[in-house]
């Protein structure tokens, strides 16, 4: 809730779904026909507030920065599966992905973890999800710059905006409704 | 799983956003309108939003024209504790959080509404409650007379148990309340409803409570909430009320139409109605309050078109309450500035005609009309002025045709007051006395409708409900 919160308060984001409310649409099908649920999905939103491209969002909840590369990894592979699966199979619809944390892992190369080396890597690692398909650099590519990688603060819930200011908003969604 | 929460489970399995969110959406807004029609709901381009809401309903507001509205919020998980700080952030509105998933999924409420919403104005339920909350109404009951206080003002932490339990009072309850009997089932009712109400509303809804018990023929003496009665009702509620239960079925229970007169009189009800139509329960009313109700006033006037077969009847007409002797209509009043603009060409009984009526009456006061004169007379203090007077014959038993009575001042039976009956004006008044409206009535059908002996004796009847009882003995005391 609390990541829900911070993104939808950017007023760029409407997180829409969560794993535990409608696992169906925080699910995607990946390149092996399996199905993968992610913890919060939603859609991006423009400056206009038009909704846009979709989101699939894993949150992880970490005091530490232990296992959690490996968890990385596997949500590189599934992105990448699903990216490639959706390219595939229909119009590709710019889905994006995002790694939300409370800690930073792999301090050393942390600004590279959106890279395509990183996406090949973890396609390697975890190339039963790949449904035995070979390897596709230009959907890496792609992916690469669809990635989200944020860190969030313990105090956060202290940087949104307050109730007065809530209500605000909330006048300018509900003015002109249908 | 109820019907509201299986339709919505349906929508979610939708793998296209959009289908799943309008299947959502219509779902939840088709329950909330069969809980409350009045309501105008508007939707928003969120769903399941941090802050903004995904349904925004209204009712129109009688008293100042502005729109009420409630925010509804729609959220996956609201009986988890880490809830409760949602609700801190949303409370401003007092907005409708509603869970979208089944309460065995959910499980629970694990906070208190207080400790997010010190007021405790949210109110916070699931799916199943609102389906619960009319899943065994009876076709013939109309839940919606509590939901929808539920809807615009209820507040707590409603799950599907509390839900189940306050739709099993309100189908017992409801029928009840519309048929006007037993009342415990109406108070359990009315209880179950209220503990999720804020003072308002909870205010309005025993005022409708009140209200239905009462046109459905309850007495008002069985049904006693907090001191509440008719006499806090305003004039357009007791207003409504009169309107819906003289339009009702037939009420036969004299003792419940002597305790809603109790806060009657005759003037306020044709000052309240302006008109309507005669009918049973009309009748009833009337009947039943003649001994209390008094009047200053009567005044008789032809009526426009007389049926055929005519049977006496009450009315209210020209916001007076009226009784209908055939071809005239005789109305009561407190405020006798209804008769100012009354004609004056009611005919003048000549004395020899008058007199058999007036015989051993009570008279003051006789002004008769002579060709020559304009007489006036009146009894001399401490003497009666009988009817047979040899003062009154002088000028009236002459023989000539053209002597008439323009009014006499007689007592009024069982009072200490007197009456003015004025023939040309047809008009009885009684001063600043009010006087006991059956005599009253008695008194002016008897002066004032020229009818026949036969028709007037019928009058007195329908007056004393054919009961010779004390007031038929006034009855022919002014005969």
């Amino acid at each position: 809730m609390a990541v829900k919160r911070w993104l939808e308060s950017t007023t760029r984001f409407s997180v829409l779904w969560d794993v535990y409310g409608a696992f169906q649409q925080t699910s995607v099908q990946l390149l092996d026909g399996r199905a993968r649920s992610y913890d919060l999905a939603g859609h991006l939103v423009d400056s206009d507030g038009q909704a846009l491209r979709h989101f699939y969002a894993e949150v992880k909840n970490y005091r530490s920065a232990s296992g959690q590369y490996a968890l990385y990894q596997e949500f590189l592979a599934v992105s990448y599966s699903t990216t490639c699966r959706n390219i595939t199979a229909d119009l590709d619809p710019g889905t994006e992905f995002m790694w939300v944390t409370w800690h930073p892992f792999s301090q050393r190369r942390f600004l590279h973890l959106h890279e395509p080396n990183e996406i090949r890597d973890a396609c390697a690692r975890f190339s039963h999800l790949l449904g035995g398909e070979a390897f596709r650099p230009e959907v890496a590519q792609t992916l690469s710059a669809r990635l989200w990688l944020l860190v969030a603060n313990r105090r956060q819930s202290e940087m949104e905006m307050s109730r007065a200011f809530l209500g605000e908003v909330r006048k300018l969604t509900t003015m002109e409704l249908s | 799983m109820t019907e509201l929460t299986q339709t919505i489970q349906s929508a979610l399995a939708q793998s296209d956003w959009d289908v799943a969110v309008e299947g959502v959406r219509n779902a939840v807004i088709g329950g909330v309108r069969r809980l409350d029609p009045t309501v105008s709901v508007r939707y928003t381009e969120y769903f399941n939003h941090s802050y903004a809401p995904d349904l925004v309903l209204e009712w129109p507001d009688d008293e100042d024209d502005c729109a009420r509205s409630r925010h509804v919020y729609f959220r996956f998980e609201v009986t988890h504790d880490a809830f409760a700080e949602d609700i801190r952030h949303l409370r401003d509105g007092a907005p409708l959080f509603l869970g979208l998933r089944p309460q065995d999924e959910e499980g629970p409420f694990r906070y208190r509404l207080q400790d997010a919403d010190p007021a405790e104005r949210c109110l916070v339920t699931l799916t199943e409650a609102l389906d619960a909350l009319d899943e065994h109404a009876p076709e013939t009951s109309d839940h919606t007379l509590a939901t929808s206080a539920l809807v615009q003002g209820g507040k707590g932490l409603v799950d599907r148990q509390s839900g189940a339990e306050v739709g099993d009072a309100l189908t017992a309850g409801l029928p009840a309340l519309f048929s006007g009997t037993e009342p415990d089932k109406v108070e359990r009712a009315l209880g179950a409803v209220e503990q999720f109400l804020p003072d308002d509303y909870r205010e309005r809804l025993e005022r409708q409570f009140w209200f239905f018990w009462l046109g459905s023929g309850g007495r008002p003496s069985d049904l006693r909430r907090r001191g509440f009665g008719l006499g806090s009702f305003d004039d357009d509620e007791l207003r409504n009320l009169l309107r819906y239960v003289l339009g009702a079925p037939p009420i036969t229970d004299e003792d419940y139409w002597r305790q809603l007169g109790m806060h009657l009189s005759a003037h306020r009800l044709g000052d309240l109605l302006g008109s309507a139509p005669g009918g049973n329960n009309l009748n009833a009313l009337v009947r039943a309050n003649l001994a209390g109700w008094t009047a200053r006033g009567a005044g008789a006037r032809q009526r426009p078109a007389v049926p055929l077969v005519h049977e006496l009847s009450w009315q209210i007409d020209q916001g007076m309450l009226s009784l209908d002797v055939g071809d005239l209509a005789i109305s009561f009043t407190d405020d006798r500035r209804h008769f100012n603009n009354w004609s004056h060409d009611g005919r003048r009984p000549r004395w020899s005609e008058l007199r058999p009526k007036l015989s051993d009456h009570n008279v003051t006061q006789v002004e008769v009309l002579t060709p020559e004169n304009e007489v006036q007379i009146r009894r001399r203090e401490g003497h009666r002025l009988r009817a047979d007077s040899a003062d009154v014959e002088r000028f009236t038993g002459s023989g000539t045709t053209h002597d008439s009575v323009r009014a006499v001042t007689v007592g009024v039976p069982g009072t200490s007051s007197d009456a003015h009956i004025d023939f040309a004006r047809r008009v009885v008044d009684t001063g600043e006395d009010n006087v006991p409206l059956r005599t009253l009535a008695l008194l002016a059908t008897r002066y004032l409708s020229g009818i026949s002996e036969d028709r007037l004796r019928e009058v007195e009847e329908f007056l004393t409900d054919g009961k010779r009882d004390g007031a038929m003995a006034v009855a022919e005391e002014v005969g």
